[in-house]
Formats: structure tokens, C-alpha cells, sequence
């Protein structure tokens, strides 16, 4: 599978690249800006967007 | 605040990414992150836990004068006498309308009751209910935690901006939920416990630490995947917060040369940009 293909629920690669760069550049002009407040939120987004979702089973005992 | 009581299920805790959760997922992740993506991000998790036979119920959804009240059958008109017999007998076994007042210990405002409702909804994996018997939450897919990830983020970003004096327990709360949640949830996976750790400590302040988090974030990822360059910009810009413009440059030019070079450009408008912080 190639990366960021997760056919459960991850974006795909091309998904993820129309909207990380994007933020990273808006997220560069707002660090030129000094906004760091956008800067920030913008910065996680991408993060969030581009990593690779979680796929290993993971329990938790209550 | 208590999880709904219903029938046994040796299914509870199963979670199992239902097609439209998954496109409201998707639909968040990619969305504006503001107040409204909070909100369905809450109800997200929610709707995960509902299928995985998990409902959470706060106890000021009971209370609310609106809401709990559940609505009698309608009978159709023309219904012939059997039909209207059953439905009546249905809608007298309703439960009574419930009280309209609050206690004190109930959250007084929108933003407490979100603060509130997100401090469960992030430790869910740790709680531990007596009305339930023991049982697992499963999360073969990750969907869950992935989902919560997406909430840790809009209550960093969007939800403790917007917490003042007068919600200090909320806060403190809710820190300390977001803090347990890297712990609990994330602890087989270094690169996203570290990255939630990096925005939650930049929230707080703690610059140098949130570098060091996103450092660690950085050098737990192959420069092969997707967001090796996002994270890598993240680690630029808390350089040049901590150490100054000056100290990025040794980092840009190592970046260079890991980096695949479809990202060059992107590394070349970051130098400029860290000269241009040097100018006078």
C-alpha cells in the first residue's frame, strides 16, 4: 500500500498534498507575519492531514 | 455523567468506522477548524462510542428543559382502532418529563459544558464506570483514537483560547485530560504522542519543550512520509521562536539533504524567509 493510502479512513496522497502545502504556506506567511495564534492552528492541521492514521490494534482495559 | 445502560452486548467497546462517521471525519480534518468543528468534533466522538454500545449521557442533557423529553408517538390520522389502541399504550409508558433545574455542580456555561464534555471524551479509554461490567474499548482501526486526535487539537487550538478566569477548574481539567490523553492513548505510537505534546506545551508556553517535543516528533519520522516536511517547517519555526533565525540555518542545510527533493523549493523559501528575520 503506498503511504497515506489507508483505505479505512486516511486521506489519500493526493488529498493530503492539495491541502498540506497549502497550509504550510499559509502557515509561512503567517509566521513572516507574526500570527503565530493562525500560525499554530495551521501547522497542526497539516499535521494532522498528512500523518499516517492509526492502524495497529490498540485496546484499553476499563 | 454516566455511559446509557443498555442491553448486553459482547460487543461493547467494539469500534467499527461506520462509512458516514468516516466522511465526517474527513470532512473535519480538511474543514475550517473553529468553533463548529469543536462542536462536531464532540459529537464525532460521541456517535463512535454510541455504536461501540458506549452512549455518554451528561447529566445536564438530562436536566435541560428542551432536551430528554422524549416526544409521543404520532398516531396517524385515520388509523384504524387496533393501531390507535397500541399506540396509545405506548405513549402512556413514556417516561415522565424530567426536572428543569440544575444542580450547582453542573457546568454553568457553553464553553464549561464543551470543556467538560471534551475532558471525557479524551480519557475515555482510562474511565471506569460501576453501573457497567468490565470491558474493553477495541479500536482495531484507530478510528477512535484518531478521531480524539482531531478533537485534542481544536481543544488546544480553539476551545482553551476561550477559557477565562472564570472557567479556572474547566481548564485545569481539561489540561490535564489533554496531557493523560498523549499518555494513555498514544503510547505505542512516539511520532503523534510527541506532536500533541509539542501543540500542547506551545499552548502553555513552555517554547523550549515544545521544540524539543517536536524534535522528537521530526526524528520518529522517515523522511519517505507524507508529513516528514510538515513536521520539519514545525521544527524551523520553534527554532527561530527559541534560539533566533541564526540557529536555523544549520538545520535548514541538513534538512536539504534528507529531505526528498520535490520539498527543496519549500526549503529555499524557508531560508529566505529565516534571512529576511535577520535584517534589520
Amino acid at each position: 500500500m503506498a503511504k497515506g493510502d489507508d483505505p479505512l479512513h486516511d486521506l489519500t496522497n493526493e488529498e493530503k498534498t492539495k491541502h498540506e502545502r497549502d497550509l504550510r504556506r499559509k502557515a509561512r506567511e503567517h509566521f513572516r507575519a507574526g500570527k503565530k495564534a493562525l500560525r499554530e492552528q495551521l501547522m497542526a492541521q497539516a499535521n494532522e492531514i498528512s500523518r499516517r492514521k492509526s492502524k495497529r490494534a490498540h485496546q484499553h482495559g476499563i | 455523567m454516566a455511559f446509557s445502560e443498555t442491553r448486553e452486548d459482547r460487543n461493547r467497546g467494539v469500534v467499527e468506522p461506520r462509512p458516514d462517521l468516516v466522511r465526517e471525519y474527513k470532512r473535519l480534518l480538511v474543514g475550517k477548524w473553529d468553533e463548529s468543528a469543536l462542536n462536531d468534533a464532540l459529537a464525532l466522538v460521541r456517535s463512535i462510542l454510541q455504536d461501540a454500545r458506549l452512549a455518554l449521557k451528561f447529566r445536564w442533557e438530562s436536566l435541560h428543559p428542551t432536551r430528554g423529553r422524549r416526544t409521543p408517538y404520532p398516531i396517524p390520522p385515520g388509523a384504524p382502532e387496533y393501531l390507535t389502541e397500541f399506540m396509545d399504550s405506548l405513549n402512556s409508558s413514556l417516561a415522565p418529563e424530567l426536572p428543569t433545574s440544575a444542580s450547582m455542580d453542573d457546568p454553568a456555561t457553553k464553553v464549561q459544558r464543551q470543556a467538560t464534555m471534551a475532558t471525557v471524551l479524551l480519557t475515555v479509554q482510562s474511565l471506569k464506570y460501576p453501573n457497567l461490567p468490565p470491558f474493553k474499548i477495541v479500536d482495531e482501526t484507530g478510528f477512535l483514537r484518531d478521531v480524539q486526535a482531531l478533537l485534542f487539537n481544536l481543544c488546544v487550538l480553539v476551545l482553551l483560547p476561550k477559557l477565562g478566569a472564570q472557567d479556572r477548574n474547566e481548564a485545569l481539567l481539561l489540561r490535564n485530560a489533554l496531557h493523560m490523553h498523549t499518555v494513555v492513548v498514544w503510547d505505542d505510537e512516539p511520532t503523534e504522542q510527541a506532536q500533541l505534546r509539542s501543540v500542547l506545551l506551545a499552548s502553555n508556553g513552555h517554547q523550549k519543550e515544545a521544540l524539543a517535543w517536536a524534535w522528537r516528533a521530526l526524528e520518529t519520522t522517515p523522511p519517505s512520509a507524507h508529513d516528514y516536511m510538515t513536521k520539519a517547517q514545525a521544527v524551523w519555526m520553534r527554532i527561530v521562536d527559541t534560539q533566533g533565525p541564526r540557529a536555523a540555518i544549520p538545520f535548514l542545510l541538513s534538512l536539504s539533504r534528507s529531505a526528498p527533493p520535490e520539498y527543496l523549493p519549500e526549503i529555499m523559501e524557508m531560508a529566505e524567509q529565516t534571512w529576511s528575520f535577520e535584517e534589520p
